[in-house]
């Protein structure tokens, strides 16, 4: 049976569709804005709002295709997300899994160690110094390794592990299995969700970081996009004014066409690895939240 | 319970076992084969590859070993403090504001020198110091001690930009001189159509323009100066400021002040380009600098030369807008008062550049140091080409008129010049002698267009102590004092009390500091 809408609910989900659009249109609008620019003319004036490309061409992206630190960023940003991905799906799951026993001994008191991570931390001062002592400056390591776990991630997928009913291991080990054997073949095939999840959650994270580059690498063969795109953005702007340029010959920059059509270039990857994952990433988000 | 105990000894203990290791020392560099190695530190455009073309080039010159740090210049201060947190500083520590240089000058992480230190080991630097300004090097001390050097900057004023076409449509050929020839443009530009579109949509002037009006009563508002007492005195509370806002105020209600005046006419930050004068909607602003409106010189130093932002970005839209730009000088007020804001040769925006302190007792170093900066920035004008631009005949030549072009056209772009190690690598400090060597155009044109006259320079020319203090919540005070004034929302008269108040929030304070200050330089 049909249950009918009173006017009320209709007016209601009328609003709601009108205020959705409104809201898409915002978020998605610097995107469009940015993606016109990218593929303007020189000479396109740019002060009145519009997402209409104006002199079409594809000369910006022929200039910053051919910008030889977007090709390094590019190849350091794909291999520090494709490791750093790798190192973060792996430690969570070694991490979460143990954890999400109740037999493991003093489960809580490791829980807790853990969970501390997220409310103090060293600061970014010790946070160099460990970084340097290791060695690991100018490395790609030191992306890499002081997130190997997000403790977040790490205690969702704990979550879902445990959601898991011990059933299933039990099983698995009267059937000879052990414990690697049951979390290899018997849990990780059921939580593709959740794995996705994450990895999804930590290329994206991989992806955009820029601060710990800028800070331990200083080797500029092996920066990321995001430095290097960042760099090209903020030229000219305030926050790279020379406070000793004694000539202005020195503050020509790359035009703002330029600009953009790097944001698209250094954005557009990691968006389209969303449709692909995204069918996880609804379910992975809920079935993680579960209890404690 | 016992759990959440021992966590939180855990991490207390982890907590102070980080702390500790952050103040362990660090391994000093000494000298290796006779070179001198030289840590050093600048604004980079971008980071500077290995083996960099210039740094072996002054290497070999001068006989040194320069390694340079690449640290990111839009995260420059916070990315230094951290090193320098790690006990790493470097020999040549460049530090771009001076709130950050007085803080390590007083951390007692800079080595200390003298002014005779400077005069012996760098005469000729020495000498561009004092003929700069007598106090050039007093303005970088700290309680009396000299720890840095200041980088010298060239000064600009504010421009008086008109649309010179808007003048023509309103059959207006002299620009203004005195303040009611201003106002009288100003009104007509708002009320008579200048754009001839048949709509009331165009202002007279913006958040730049007003400055135009500040300084015809010989004030900027920003700024320190001295009154007839010879004390220095802030330009915001002046009495004069009231007439200024008086006037202002009235601009508003009649509709010749945009509405909008309470931000500022740059679109970003990033912009050197008033949007409101280049969209039409205002015929005047003194928003910026005065080469943000120059033209296209053929006869630059070098071959490639640009417009200004705003007639670059005008001329997309109308070129004959674009050409018709005129720059006129600032008008006098009631008072006979004329003048402009204008940056500083040396002031509390321009860098400094300190030595680590582990260079206080290695004297042969630190004099090593002085003649390399001698060297590259202060003795002829070829060396200073080198250190900007690149070996000549390797990356750049000139042309039959005696312009800079570049070998490789990249090097235009001061990024890739910056990765060999030249643009502003080793020129933090210059002199600024040679500023005007083969640009015979511009600076005929900056006679021209009397690009120093009237211009106002902050008399403060160093961070006051209690600044960090009441600095910001004062800057908040007047802000909102003036907007409310001029739109009305307060009393002309609300002016007095902003004063009272601005004296008693800090504002007395600080005119204190700054009057112990200029007794010291004096």
């Amino acid at each position: 049976m049909k249950i009918k809408k009173t006017p009320g609910e209709t007016v209601f989900n009328f609003l709601n569709v009108i205020f959705m659009i409104l809201f898409c249109c915002a978020a998605i609008y610097p995107f469009l804005y940015l993606a016109a620019r990218s593929l303007s003319s020189a000479d396109a004036n740019f002060s009145q709002i519009t997402i209409i490309p104006q002199g079409f061409s594809w000369e910006n992206y022929v200039r910053v295709f051919k910008n030889a630190d977007i090709g390094v960023g590019f190849k350091n940003a794909i291999l520090r997300t494709v490791v750093g991905t790798t190192v973060n799906v792996v430690f969570s799951i070694l991490a979460a899994y143990p954890l999400s026993k109740k037999y493991y001994p003093n489960r809580s008191f490791w829980t807790g160690i853990i969970v501390f991570t997220m409310f103090f931390s060293g600061g970014m001062i010790p946070g160099y110094l460990l970084v340097k002592r290791l060695g690991l400056l100018n490395t790609m390591w030191a992306m890499i390794l002081p997130g190997a776990i997000n403790t977040y991630n790490m205690i969702i997928m704990r979550n879902f592990f445990m959601s898991l009913p011990d059933a299933l291991e039990e099983a698995a080990k009267i059937d000879g299995a052990g414990d690697f054997r049951v979390l290899v073949s018997i849990m990780l095939p059921m939580s593709k969700p959740i794995i996705a999840t994450i990895a999804l959650w930590s290329m994206v994270g991989h992806w955009n970081a820029w601060f710990d580059c800028l800070i331990y690498i200083t080797d500029p063969s092996k920066q990321v996009l995001q430095v290097i795109m960042r760099r090209i953005v903020l030229e000219g702007t305030s926050q790279m004014l020379n406070p000793n340029a004694s000539e202005f010959t020195d503050m020509i920059v790359n035009p703002e066409n330029i600009k953009a059509s790097t944001i698209i270039v250094a954005t557009l990857p990691i968006v389209m690895v969303y449709p692909f994952l995204q069918k996880y990433f609804v379910k992975g988000v809920l079935v993680g939240s579960l209890k404690g | 319970m016992m759990n959440k105990k021992i966590l939180g000894m855990i991490g207390a203990a982890l907590c102070c076992s980080f702390a500790l290791s952050g103040c362990g020392s660090e391994k000093g560099q000494e000298n290796t084969g006779g070179k001198t190695q030289i840590s050093w530190t600048a604004w980079l455009g971008a980071p500077v590859n290995e083996n960099a073309d210039m740094i072996k080039y002054w290497n070999d010159l001068l006989d040194v070993d320069i390694d340079v740090w690449n640290i990111e210049a839009a995260n420059y201060s916070e990315t230094i403090a951290l090193k320098i947190a790690g006990g790493e500083i470097p020999d040549v520590l460049y530090i771009p504001t001076m709130a950050s240089y007085t803080k390590y000058a007083k951390d007692g992480i800079l080595a200390e020198f003298t002014d005779e230190q400077v005069k012996e080991y760098a005469p000729k630097m020495y000498e561009t110091y004092k003929k700069t300004d007598e106090n050039a090097l007093s303005y970088r001390k700290v309680d009396g001690k000299l720890y840095g050097l200041p980088a010298l900057t060239t000064k600009y004023r504010r421009p008086m930009a008109y649309r010179g076409d808007w003048m023509e449509n309103l059959g207006e050929t002299k620009l203004p001189e005195t303040l009611d020839e201003f106002e009288t443009l100003m009104y007509k530009s708002a009320k008579n159509d200048p754009d001839g579109d048949g709509t009331k949509n165009t202002y007279g002037l913006s958040a730049g323009g007003v400055y135009a009006v500040y300084g015809a009563y010989g004030i900027v508002p920003e700024f320190w100066m001295e009154n007839e007492n010879g004390e220095l005195v802030f330009g915001g509370v002046q009495p004069k400021m009231k007439e200024a806002l008086a006037l202002l105020r009235k601009w508003y209600s009649d509709g010749v002040l945009d509405p909008e005046f309470i931000v500022s006419e740059k679109q970003s930050a990033s912009s050197n380009m008033s949007t409101p004068f280049v969209n039409g909607k205002i015929g005047f602003t003194a928003n910026g600098e005065d080469w943000h409106f120059k033209p296209k010189f053929d006869n630059s130093n070098e071959a490639v030369d640009w417009e200004g932002d705003n007639v670059k970005e005008l001329r997309k839209i109308d070129s004959h807008a674009a050409d018709s730009i005129r720059l006129g000088l600032p008008v006098k007020g009631p008072h006979g008062d004329c003048g402009l804001g204008s940056s500083s040769v040396i002031g509390t925006k321009s860098a400094t550049v300190s030595f680590s302190t582990k260079l206080q007792n290695d004297e042969k170093k630190l004099k090593k140091i002085f003649e390399v900066l001698e060297t590259i920035g202060f003795t002829s004008y070829d060396n200073l080409l080198t250190a900007k631009n690149g070996i000549k005949g390797v990356h750049w030549d000139f042309n039959e008129k005696n312009q800079i072009v570049y070998l490789d056209e990249k090097y235009q772009q001061y990024t890739e010049r910056a990765k060999i190690g030249a643009h502003t690598v080793m020129t933090t400090l210059a002199s600024l002698e040679w500023n005007n060597e083969g640009k015979e155009n511009e600076v005929e044109w900056r006679k021209e267009t009397k690009a120093d006259y009237g211009a106002i320079e902050n008399k403060l020319k160093t961070v006051l102590e209690s600044e960090g203090v009441y600095g910001v919540e004062l800057e908040k005070l007047r802000s909102e004092a003036y907007i409310s004034i001029i739109t009305g929302s307060k009393d002309l008269d609300y002016f007095d009390e902003f004063v009272r108040k601005w004296n008693t929030s800090g504002g007395e304070q600080l005119t204190k500091e700054a009057n112990e200050w200029y007794k010291g330089i004096k």
